[in-house]
């Protein structure tokens, strides 16, 4: 394997540790006696007790870390105060919904980013260029949630095309799933696609001007061809990587857009732990987050080295 | 006008500031250092990186208790690493630059070399990427504040106004419209001036 990669999968290591101690460390920054947060209401003496003896916090804090990160690194991430569940069995079920919702976007992303970018680059100061500008620098400065209800609002209140919320599996009807996920994977997907956008028409530009585009020109090919045969499979070598980086991103999002349009995923899941203070639930979704995305950093690095033949020199 | 009072009260400038307070110090004295301490900070970088910024700021609201002064420090603390980051990367170009070395010659202190000498060749870009942060800074604000975790009400914020506006969209679609462009003209305002103080203050990386 080469040294780059390794170097990378060696920094992941720690990187992991140091998010399980900020993990950690939030439950430490609860104001006053964990045991009251987690206790609710009841103030029973025996009651706390038991609660600071269940979740060791009658312990050195360094031991308390101890027998927190044996349970994460064991699969065992607590008990939901709420449901009474296993925290992880809780995130491994909402997970599939934002995961969908996720590689939706993505594809929203891809298919609308990458052939703007590459019309912006091939036509620069063309009037589809400053519209591919205009419509990469709204995505960045609309808020999802906003874009979302103004969604909901025209086309599912005035127009009444699609439902303004709500979720249908997959597996009970795969033409409702599609319909109900169509508005939030643009809404989410929307930020991605400016930034794709912005990465393919700056790669796209950088590549034009390259000494093999002008070769190939001078062969004789059509434009076609030289643009999407020799430029775009360079410049899509950065934008390929930033895709992973970026699927990281849409699960943070997704905490957002699964409030606006009431889709019970990951992102919902996290916002309602927050409301019941079901605070071994936001660790778990914080811990499980960060280390999908510590996870897809090396996954993008990987794709980088696979799809670079110059890395691999 | 609720809507401008709304931004008056607002963050994000304020945990701007609490950033620009937070990330020079930290960047600096990893590179000052050096060794052990640099890699610490990278790798403490790496991690805060690796929680994803809404995600962290949600978190530490959580924690911490939704209310302005919170959402402030988890929007600072969400944001810190960019800068980090930025700095680490700026200083390590300047320090090699000759003028540093002379300095070094001419024996200056570390420190003052740092202060005097790196610190305001690496200003620039932490401009742009401040007024970038900024328009972030707002749109976390509002996520925040929708979610119920920032400003609380009565007191106002663009974000809990559109909280509440989603209740009547039908019957009164206006309250959700004026908040949200707002917020959209706001962000896109700084993102206007981050890219064009770009252009003046760091012409190569245009």
């Amino acid at each position: 394997m080469n040294a780059f990669l390794l170097r990378r999968l060696a920094i992941s290591i720690p990187t992991l540790l140091i998010v399980t101690v900020i993990v950690f460390g939030l439950q430490q920054m609860l104001p006053g006696d964990p045991a009251l947060a987690l206790a609710g209401e009841i103030r029973d003496p025996e009651v706390l007790a038991a609660i600071r003896a269940k979740y060791h916090l009658d312990q050195p804090v360094a031991l308390q870390y101890a027998y927190w990160i044996g349970g994460a690194l064991t699969g065992d991430l607590g008990i939901s105060l709420k449901s009474n569940q296993p925290v992880t069995e809780l995130v491994l079920t909402k997970l599939p919904v934002t995961l969908e919702l996720a590689a939706l976007s993505m594809l929203v992303a891809l298919a609308i980013g990458i052939p703007a970018g590459v019309i912006s680059a091939v036509k620069p100061n063309s009037v589809w260029d400053h519209v591919a500008n205009v419509i990469g620098l709204s995505g960045l400065s609309i808020p999802h949630f906003w874009l979302g209800i103004m969604l909901i609002l025209l086309v599912s209140v005035e127009w009444g095309l699609l439902p303004p919320g709500g979720f249908v599996s997959p597996a009970e009807s795969l033409g409702d799933n599609l319909e109900s996920m169509i508005m939030p994977a643009l809404v989410l997907g929307s930020g991605v696609t400016a930034v794709m956008m912005r990465h393919t028409r700056s790669a796209m530009l950088g590549v034009l001007n390259s000494d093999y585009v002008r070769t190939a020109r001078a062969k004789g090919l059509f434009e076609r061809t030289v643009v999407i045969k020799h430029a775009l499979r360079n410049a899509l070598i950065p934008v390929v990587t930033l895709g992973a980086l970026y699927l990281g991103e849409l699960l943070s999002g997704a905490v957002l857009t699964e409030s606006v349009f009431n889709i019970p995923g990951f992102g919902k899941l996290v916002v309602d732990a927050v409301f019941n203070r079901d605070y071994a639930v936001v660790q778990g979704v914080v811990l499980f987050t960060a280390s999908a995305y510590i996870l897809l950093n090396l996954g993008a690095d990987f794709a980088y080295f696979l799809i670079n033949p110059r890395m691999r020199g | 006008m609720t809507a401008v009072a709304g931004f008056i009260d607002d963050v994000p400038v304020r945990a701007s500031a609490w950033r620009r307070l937070t990330r020079r110090p930290a960047a600096m004295v990893g590179l000052g250092v050096g060794g052990w301490t640099d890699s610490l900070i990278s790798r403490f970088t790496d991690a805060l990186l690796a929680c994803p910024f809404l995600i962290l700021a949600i978190a530490l609201a959580a924690f911490l208790g939704p209310n302005l002064t919170n959402a402030m420090i988890a929007i600072g603390v969400a944001a810190m690493p960019i800068f980090i980051r930025l700095t680490r990367g700026q200083v390590l170009a300047v320090k090699t630059e000759d003028f540093v070395e002379a300095a070094r010659a001419v024996g200056n202190p570390h420190r003052r070399i740092l202060l005097r000498h790196i610190l305001p060749n690496v200003v620039s870009p932490l401009i742009v990427q401040a007024t970038l942060t900024i328009a972030t800074a707002i749109i976390a604000e509002a996520s925040l504040s929708f979610l119920g975790l920032g400003q609380q009400p009565p007191d106002p914020s663009w974000g809990s106004m559109l909280n509440f506006a989603k209740n009547f969209i039908s019957q009164a679609p206006w309250m959700a419209v004026w908040p949200g462009l707002a917020i959209c003209t706001i962000v896109l305002a700084f993102n206007l001036l981050g890219d064009g103080l770009r252009d003046v203050l760091d012409p190569r990386a245009t």
